[in-house]
């Protein structure tokens, strides 16, 4: 059976060995704070030769293993940089949970489209770079699966609650600084 | 995709500004630090993974006996 999902252990390993990745989907949206459930994380990573070469080593250390519908448990693989820079996407099973790349998500060509407008989160001391929601939710609109159906319209919800925050605190910030005046 | 008959505020996945959502855990989660958030979801995780493993027990246990009888 599948180990259950400790993000926190799969960004600590991938910092260590100085992977470049944005964290995307259900994950990203859970950082964001959408209240939905995930059972994997989802991330995409620099594609270039060097990044390829760290990723394949962290994987090595996460035990990733190739998962499949039939072998939830997932089949062993030997990682390397060379394999990686063939897929778009790979679904893993990791001693951390499940860890799923996509070198191309729906809607962005790569690491750098979605790397340009992503935001800086820190985790247990681990800084790890999030997709922004906009992109999250861009994304999920351009796949269009079921699961995305039902996620969406709380991810426009959130967006919109998050923009009255900061709509509120920019507002409460104006009304303090007039006070002071 | 087109967005042909719809309004500025619809999308075809529900209104672009998510009216009709419950937002109370919306507003929990956005009170918490994306740390805590992540935390949360680990601990719904584990509990999810231990339904999961209660179930394929019981499962295993009522093949066995009807193995038996």
């Amino acid at each position: 059976m599948p180990h259950p999902l400790r993000p926190a252990e799969i960004f600590a390993t991938l910092a260590e060995y100085r992977v470049n990745y944005v964290v995307i989907g259900g994950l990203a949206a859970v950082l964001y704070g959408s209240p939905t459930i995930t059972a994997d994380a989802d991330i995409c990573a620099e594609r270039t030769p060097d990044n390829l070469k760290r990723l394949a080593s962290a994987l090595e250390a996460l035990n990733g293993r190739i998962r499949t519908a039939t072998e939830p448990d997932g089949v062993p693989f030997k990682p390397d940089a060379t394999l990686l820079s063939r897929m778009r996407v790979l679904n893993l099973t990791t001693d951390f949970g499940d860890l799923d790349l996509a070198f191309e998500p729906a809607g962005f060509a790569g690491y750098q489209d979605l790397a340009e407008h992503a935001v800086e989160v820190s985790i247990g001391g681990t800084t790890v770079q999030v997709a922004a929601l906009d992109d999250v939710i861009r994304s999920k609109e351009l796949a269009n699966r079921p699961k995305d159906h039902a996620t969406l319209p709380v991810l426009y919800a959130l967006r919109d609650e998050i923009g009255e925050r900061e709509l509120e605190q920019r507002s409460g910030r104006s009304r303090r600084a007039a006070r002071d005046e | 995709m087109s967005n042909e008959g719809m309004s500025e505020r619809a999308t075809p996945h529900g209104p672009r500004a998510g009216e009709g959502v419950d937002r109370t855990l919306i507003r929990a989660m956005l009170d918490l630090t994306p740390a805590d958030r992540l935390q949360m979801l680990q601990e719904e995780a584990l509990f999810l993974d231990r339904l999961d493993r209660a179930g394929a027990r019981r499962r295993s246990e009522s093949s066995l006996r009807r193995d038996r009888t």
